[in-house]
């Protein structure tokens, strides 16, 4: 799993705002995949958050001078990167997997939802409802916990807060989930 | 919350010392950990070519061109991030500037006792040479539009020629100069005597328009707020007698060239109880320090001086 130190990652910021190009690669490195993971699961489309994390790292080269070094720099490829995907959804570029109709189309209580099929659509009703209910925060640590399977402390690091703060937000994204979902009887 | 994420590391409902959370609610715990487990167990994300992803990264830092920017933004953007970036940079620069502040309101002054003239040097590099008891105040940081200084006492000015005015200000009137060696007093009465150069000097109720303009060996009084008397011709010296040079009095009676002598050489001189101070004195003074004065005047009026532990009386 990629270096996950935020506070290393200070020196390499203001290294990249001075054209270290080896210090940029260094950060791509090291976020590039957890950065197309996030993309990817927003989508669910492998060459659009191939292209979407490209991206992302080309527009941070090209604004670099405005880098601020001791703030963390996931947070603003994230939201670097759900501006170009919220782009591509306007152009209707891309299929949309995440409509409201899935997040509506229930789970009927008394079928078995340990089948493959059922437990496929509730994840693709998950996802929706991260990407329509969650705050960019709250969705940022939910994605990098259930997807990217990172524990609560590394995201505390990575994204410069607390632990406390990381376990909050993953308990709101657990009360949306139970709001938007019906449970189980 | 915290205690929910514990439970859940934990792995069970009631490990000793980690009991079910109290900000669920008892219907809610199950679904909530159902949701935890089930939120994980989504489609794999594929896995990214990360080789070829920086090639293409690196290919487009290579085309894209930088981003213009205006060069007093970029300049001011250099002088702003750093107090971004460091609050501590940023709290010091703020007590910096309120210490520049604080110093440019802040005015120097300076005094010169008794002990009679000190020399002092502005930053223009003028040049002021204040009398016994007197007070000079300038403060920094002024703009260079105009140069003013404020005096109590009689001080003697050479003001080095900046090309902006140097302007002296008192109680009674201000005089204005642009490069020249004068003499202004100013106590009960203000007293301005050129040495070299023109002075433009006006009273402190005056209207710019009334200023009076003196050339050097010229003088002038201002007995009272708005009243300047004709200016008078002096003979020309090129400092006052407080400075070694000379002064010349024409028809002044005893006591008051002695009170002058007393401000100027920083001594007390008193016409003695009795002797008559009804004399009147006509002549020049000079000598650079009291006795030669006092020899002088001795020798102008017929008058002896005696000297005593107060300082010299006249009789």
């Amino acid at each position: 799993m990629p270096e996950s130190n935020s506070q290393n990652e200070t020196p390499l910021i203001e290294a990249v705002r001075h054209g270290d190009v080896g210090a940029f690669q260094t950060l791509f490195r090291r976020y590039h995949a957890t950065l197309f993971r996030h993309v990817w699961y927003r989508c669910r489309d492998a060459d659009v958050a191939a292209d979407i994390a490209q991206e992302t790292f080309v527009r941070i080269w090209q604004t670099r001078r405005r880098l601020i070094s001791r703030r963390p720099l996931l947070p603003l490829l994230v939201s670097i990167a759900g501006n170009l995907l919220r782009d591509l959804h306007k152009h209707a570029l891309i299929e949309q997997r995440h409509r409201d109709d899935v997040i509506a189309s229930g789970v009927q209580s008394d079928e078995n939802p340990d089948s493959a099929a059922e437990t496929s659509l509730l994840q693709d009703r998950i996802a929706a409802i991260a990407e329509r209910h969650m705050t960019g925060t709250c969705r940022l640590v939910f994605i990098l916990s259930r997807v990217d399977g990172r524990d609560n402390g590394e995201i505390a690091g990575m994204l410069k807060i607390s632990r406390k703060a990381v376990e909050n937000h993953l308990f709101r994204a657990l009360k949306t989930l139970r709001k938007c979902l019906p449970p189980r009887e | 919350m915290n205690r929910f994420f514990r439970w859940l590391e934990a792995g069970r409902r009631d490990l000793p010392g980690v009991g079910k959370p109290d900000d669920v609610a008892p219907g809610e715990f199950d679904e909530l950990r159902r949701l935890w487990e089930l939120s994980s167990q989504g489609e794999t994300p594929p896995q990214p070519d990360e080789d070829r992803a920086w090639n293409n990264v690196r290919r487009a830092l290579v085309e894209t061109q930088e981003e213009r920017s205006h060069p007093v933004s970029e300049f001011l953007a250099k002088l702003v991030r750093p107090l971004i970036e460091r609050p501590i940079l940023s709290s010091a620069c703020a007590a910096a500037a309120a210490v520049f502040i604080f110093l440019s309101l802040t005015p120097v002054t300076y005094r010169s006792g008794e002990l009679g003239p000190l020399t002092v040097t502005l930053p223009d590099s003028s040049s002021v040479t204040l009398g016994a008891h007197s007070t000079l105040s300038w403060r920094r940081g002024l703009p260079v539009a105009a140069r003013r200084v404020r005096l109590q006492g009689e001080a003697f000015f050479d003001v080095s020629h900046r090309g902006n005015p140097f302007i002296v200000e008192t109680s009674l009137g201000a005089v204005q100069v642009l490069g020249t060696r004068f003499d202004v007093r100013c106590d009960t009465a203000l007293y301005v005597a050129v040495s070299r150069g023109v002075v433009a000097v006006t009273a402190a109720a005056g209207a710019a328009d009334t200023a009076v303009t003196l050339r050097a060996g010229d003088y002038l009084m201002c007995a009272r707020k708005g009243v300047i008397a004709h200016p008078g011709r002096s003979v020309p010296h090129d400092a006052p007698v407080w400075m070694g040079g000379a002064i010349t009095v024409a028809h002044a009676d005893l006591r008051s060239v002695c009170d002058e002598l007393s401000r100027q050489l920083g001594t007390r001189i008193v016409v003695a109880p009795g002797a008559t101070d009804s004399l009147h004195v006509t002549g020049i003074l000079t000598g650079r320090d009291v006795d030669q004065a006092l020899l002088v005047l001795s020798r102008l009026t017929g008058t002896q001086i005696r000297h005593d532990a107060h300082g010299y009386a006249v009789y």
